[in-house]
């Protein structure tokens, strides 16, 4: 199993996998390539299920441990044992279309939720406070944009400035859509770039083996 | 119209063409060696600005990979590369490292490579006793508990620097105006278009575009992997010239650069 040290090896992987993802993509081939790729796919999720699941017990090991040694908020791993278990037992055992599974959802889990949803208007503001402090050019057009698509949107300002809503929408539909496809534009270039250094072999970051691997290879 | 060519896919030909351009171009920028000139990106300079500061003030650093809510994506390997990075700074320095995981149910995945990626950094740097798995810990499936949680350490460990890059949604927000609460140089990154207008007014230094997905070349300082920021760079100009060509024609009635990206 010597080859399992070898960065070559992953490299060769990587290639040859990523062959079989792009050519039935991008090329009309018989039906055994597209099951290969189907197949590649389906084992990417098969693996992601199975970290789930270690992820899982590792989490619960490392609980059970800090509340063995009496770690600082220990009281807390067993308020996570519990209900992480809770859920899990009753959503295997009754299924998550059961009234208890819902229950548990809905009183506990979807207001929590809303209700950090709700908080972030407050950090958006002050954020936004902060954001449009008038004090160059580039911030007094920021913020000139920004009080015509206020002006816009509250329903008081729609009543009194009743010219600034097509303004608001020709700098939504025209200026910031022109923004945010050149944004777009760059994210998918830079995606295909990626995914071709991963191909190559140069993004070792991710591959944390290969990089053991090659640090064992230099010390010997 | 469009065109079309057996036995390439019906819409796929332009795709292709920049994949293969891509492809040859970095393999040839790979092969000459020589190191392109980059422009400097201030936020992931930063990041060792950032480090800098939490080793003068003896404070931790918090940094995330973002949630990862599609597995591991584009965002969420450029993450981790981030990641890996600031723990080998980290570990360097002898700064504390505390990286909270989880945000979506497919975080668990996320959650073990970079605990690995983490303490491969500590090894590497000869440090493996700095490592402390509990710094690292998983706080929930879900984004705002996690994000509360997220925010619940920063209130108590008051760090120096918090660095979030990877995939963000609306809760990036609530934790950099927190980070910002108690006094940490807050740099994000995220390619999720709608949140990057919230991230660059809340935070100190924000990674645009893709910036981040070129992160982790820009950092190793490799050729070959700068090689491929040019690659990307020379793509950029060339459909810069498609655009301005497409808007020209479609101003003068002539759909040509349409018809050709749409192929």
């Amino acid at each position: 199993m010597s080859f399992l040290k070898k960065k070559e090896f992953y490299v060769v992987l990587l290639i040859v996998v990523s062959i079989a993802i792009y050519i039935p993509y991008f090329f009309r081939v018989p039906q055994e390539l597209i099951n290969l790729q189907n197949w590649l796919v389906d084992t990417t999720v098969i693996i992601g299920a199975l970290a789930v699941w270690v992820g899982f017990i590792t989490s619960t090991r490392r609980e059970v441990v800090k509340i063995q040694r009496r770690r600082r908020g220990w009281f807390y791993g067993i308020v996570i044992l519990v209900l992480s278990w809770a859920m899990v037992i009753i959503g295997i055992g009754v299924g998550k279309t059961n009234v208890i599974f819902e229950l548990l959802q809905r009183a506990f889990v979807l207001p929590g939720d809303s209700t950090i949803y709700a908080i972030i208007v407050f950090y958006l503001t002050s954020a936004g406070a902060r954001a449009f402090r008038v004090n160059s050019f580039e911030s007094g057009v920021l913020t000139l944009g920004a009080l015509l698509l206020l002006l816009k949107q509250a329903p008081l300002g729609e009543l009194l400035t009743p010219w600034a809503a097509p303004v608001a929408v020709y700098l939504e539909n025209n200026v910031a859509m022109a923004a945010t496809r050149v944004f777009s534009v760059s994210l998918a270039v830079g995606s295909v770039v990626l995914a071709i250094r991963l191909m190559l072999g140069q993004e070792m970051a991710l591959v944390g083996l290969v990089q053991r691997v090659v640090r064992r290879d230099e010390e010997q | 119209m469009v065109f079309q060519v057996y036995p390439i896919v019906e819409g796929r030909i332009s795709g292709l063409i920049i994949f293969l351009v891509a492809l040859v171009l970095t393999v040839y920028y790979l092969q000459t060696k020589k190191v392109p000139y980059i422009r400097r990106v201030p936020a992931i300079d930063a990041i060792e600005e950032g480090i800098g500061r939490a080793t003068e003030l003896g404070k931790p650093v918090i940094a995330s990979c973002g949630m990862a809510p599609s597995g591991i994506d584009a965002s969420t390997v450029a993450g981790l590369g981030m990641l890996t990075y600031i723990a080998k700074l980290c570990a360097r320095n002898d700064v504390r490292l505390m990286s909270p995981m989880g945000g979506s149910e497919e975080s668990y995945t996320t959650m073990e490579l970079a605990r690995d990626l983490v303490e491969t950094q500590y090894k590497l740097e000869g440090k493996p006793e700095a490592f402390n798995i509990d710094d690292m810990p998983f706080l929930s499936g879900r984004q705002f508990a996690w994000a509360s949680a997220y925010c619940g350490m920063m209130l108590r460990e008051k760090p120096a620097t918090n660095i979030m890059v990877g995939v963000q949604y609306a809760s990036a927000v609530y934790i950099s105006e927190v980070g910002h609460e108690v006094g940490a140089m807050v740099i994000s990154g995220t390619t999720y278009l709608a949140n990057i207008a919230c991230l660059a007014a809340s935070s100190d230094y924000v990674m645009i575009g893709e910036e981040m997905l070129a992160a982790g070349a820009y950092l190793s300082r490799d050729p070959g992997q700068l090689a491929t920021i040019r690659t990307q760079d020379i793509i950029k100009a060339v459909l810069m010239i498609l655009v301005t060509l497409g808007v020209v024609g479609l101003t003068v009635s002539n759909d040509l650069v349409r018809v050709i990206l749409s192929s």
